[in-house]
């Protein structure tokens, strides 16, 4: 079974027509790319997968149970977290701050327990920390921690996105144009960096610009232009598909 | 900028920029606190007294408006929620004192949930128009009914007796006050570093990046929004038996107004900031008495400077 289906999933926003029947599944441990040209509803898939938008039909199915009409913060209880396309940091806060967010939603502890500074609280702020620590080290800013968010580099924030969304322990990790605006180094250590992440049993689904990027990295390629699927499959047969063609360079006469 | 390791795994997080410094400087303000009525005269301890009750009114408002950053128009109707409580309980059906703060608490919570659930999935604007039209509506409420004494209000509340002893004098309920504070900045201060007080911080940053992660935005803002409640009317509940005689007109709406300005004016967010705040506020008017009937003139000059020089208040938490 499939982890996330998504079937015949449509989203308008008043007359527009931003996504029609849109059909696709994730498969467990597979690295995922979504493309297509500005404009084809990537970003939009994104916001109905997180429950930012509520589609206007079709299903969202992530390990059997539909999620599509959920609240975003229940959706990332489930296991799908994101990052987005524009980095969304709380800056003025550090950023051992900004990755203990992702764990919110794995801890538990209520407002009398903080009160009161019982044991079990205790416990689970360490365990906040640990994890938080964790993952900063896992994408490789920990020497970073206590300073604030909004001072970083752009890399390094995008690195801060990767771990705060990595702490509220996907299934699926959305990266919404992870390489944008890296040079050729960053997006080098961005592969290396995706590979890491699905080797940690983390599903991986990215939309990406970069098509050398895309290809390099991607195990499977879904293809959307104006809204609906055009293609989808492996990386060498999408990129000779004469739909896919059609779409980014135009049809020839 | 490199900042200084933890101390501990655990420790604060979120407050890093001298916390010793702070916590020694509250001490030395405690001790000093601690020690007024010992040299200073009754009318001093009154004014102290009324600038501990506002210190626990601000820090509870900023848990709602700096914490969480939800404007709160209306926050004296739980003020008046608390007072209100221990006034009917006590002077109409004999209730002790101590047995009217939890049902006070209770009150409040529920007031909270009812107000604060339905219009706190809202952006900020309404909910400030909302707790405005509340605020009201408790004070009319107040003044019409007949088990809260209409306008004149209740007298004759019980005074508390704390092991047998009633406490009647001024000094006895400035303590009292000042326990009220510690307790109420412990208070704060621990839910702020815990991990409901970093998701309000978070949602007051980027709501869309807080649901984004996992954050449930409405539940988190209605724990802001009834802990300031349950700390207003606890404020009241002791208000109620100080004053031993409560009207309406001590929660109207410029009384909101006189709360937030004390959060505003010492600085949202930040324990130490309004606890300042909270006494500039007390005793700006009281130093302007010999301005005769210039002084809410001078007074709102005072306060216009202070803004003009310290805009985010006279001391800011570091996120603004």
């Amino acid at each position: 079974m499939a982890l996330l289906a998504v079937d015949q999933v449509s989203l308008r926003f008043g007359g527009l027509t931003v996504l029609s029947n849109v059909s696709f599944s994730i498969d467990q441990g597979v690295i995922h790319s979504l493309i297509g040209p500005n404009g084809a509803g990537k970003t939009s898939l994104f916001n109905c997968l997180t429950g930012f938008y509520r589609p206007a039909a079709g299903r969202i199915v992530l390990e059997g149970v539909d999620i599509g009409s959920l609240a975003p913060h229940k959706i990332t209880r489930r296991g799908l977290a994101r990052t987005f396309q524009n980095i969304r940091l709380f800056g003025e806060m550090t950023v051992l701050e900004n990755v203990m967010s992702g764990r919110h939603c794995r801890s538990s502890y209520g407002l009398l327990a903080a009160i009161a500074h019982l044991p079990g609280q205790r416990r689970e702020e360490r365990s906040i920390v640990r994890e938080s620590r964790r993952w900063l080290k896992f994408v490789g800013i920990e020497r970073h921690q206590h300073q604030l968010a909004g001072n970083l580099s752009y890399g390094d924030q995008r690195r801060v996105e990767w771990a705060r969304a990595l702490a509220s322990e996907p299934k699926i990790l959305l990266l919404d144009e992870p390489a944008a605006g890296l040079n050729q180094s960053e997006k080098a250590d961005l592969v290396a960096l995706i590979r890491r992440v699905r080797d940690e049993g983390v599903t991986v689904l990215l939309i990406e610009h970069d098509m050398g990027l895309v290809m390099q990295v991607s195990e499977h390629v879904i293809v959307l232009d104006h809204g609906q699927k055009i293609a989808e499959g492996a990386p060498a047969v999408v990129q000779h598909d004469p739909n896919v063609i059609e779409a980014y360079l135009g049809a020839e006469e | 900028m490199e900042m200084a390791p933890l101390e501990a795994e655990g420790a604060s997080v979120v407050r890093k920029t001298g916390p010793s410094a702070t916590a020694a400087l509250g001490a030395v303000v405690l001790v000093a606190a601690a020690l007024v009525p010992t040299f200073a005269n009754s009318y001093i301890v009154e004014v102290g007294t009324t600038a501990l009750l506002y210190v626990v009114l601000c820090l509870g408002l900023n848990v709602v408006v700096g914490y969480a950053g939800l404007l709160d128009l209306g926050y004296a109707a739980f003020f008046a929620v608390g007072a209100y409580t221990t006034g009917i309980l006590t002077t109409q059906f004999g209730v002790n004192f101590w047995l009217t703060l939890p049902v006070a608490i209770v009150a409040a919570a529920v007031a909270g949930v009812v107000i604060g659930a339905p219009t706190l999935r809202l952006r900020s604007d309404y909910l400030a128009i909302v707790t405005l039209g509340f605020g009201e509506i408790v004070r009319i409420f107040a003044r019409n009914l007949e088990i809260t004494g209409g306008a004149s209000g209740l007298v004759g509340i019980d005074r508390p007796r704390i092991f047998g002893i009633a406490l009647t004098k001024i000094t006895d309920f400035y303590y009292l006050f000042l326990v009220l504070a510690v307790a109420t900045v412990f208070v704060c201060h621990s839910i702020s570093r815990s991990r409901i007080g970093r998701a309000w911080f978070y949602v007051r940053y980027d709501e869309d990046a807080a649901a984004g992660i996992g954050i449930n935005r409405t539940a988190v803002k209605l724990y802001a929004y009834v802990t300031g409640a349950i700390i207003a009317s606890v404020a009241g509940v002791f208000y109620a038996a100080k004053m031993t005689a409560i009207s309406p007109e001590s929660f109207t709406f410029s009384q909101s107004i006189l709360i937030l300005l004390g959060v505003v004016l010492g600085g949202m967010g930040k324990i130490p900031g309004v606890i300042l705040g909270a006494g500039v506020m007390t005793l700006i008017p009281e130093m302007m008495r010999g301005a005769g009937t210039y002084r809410p003139l001078v007074t709102a000059i005072a306060l216009l400077l202070l803004m003009l020089f310290r805009p985010n208040g006279l001391w800011p938490d570091r996120r603004v």
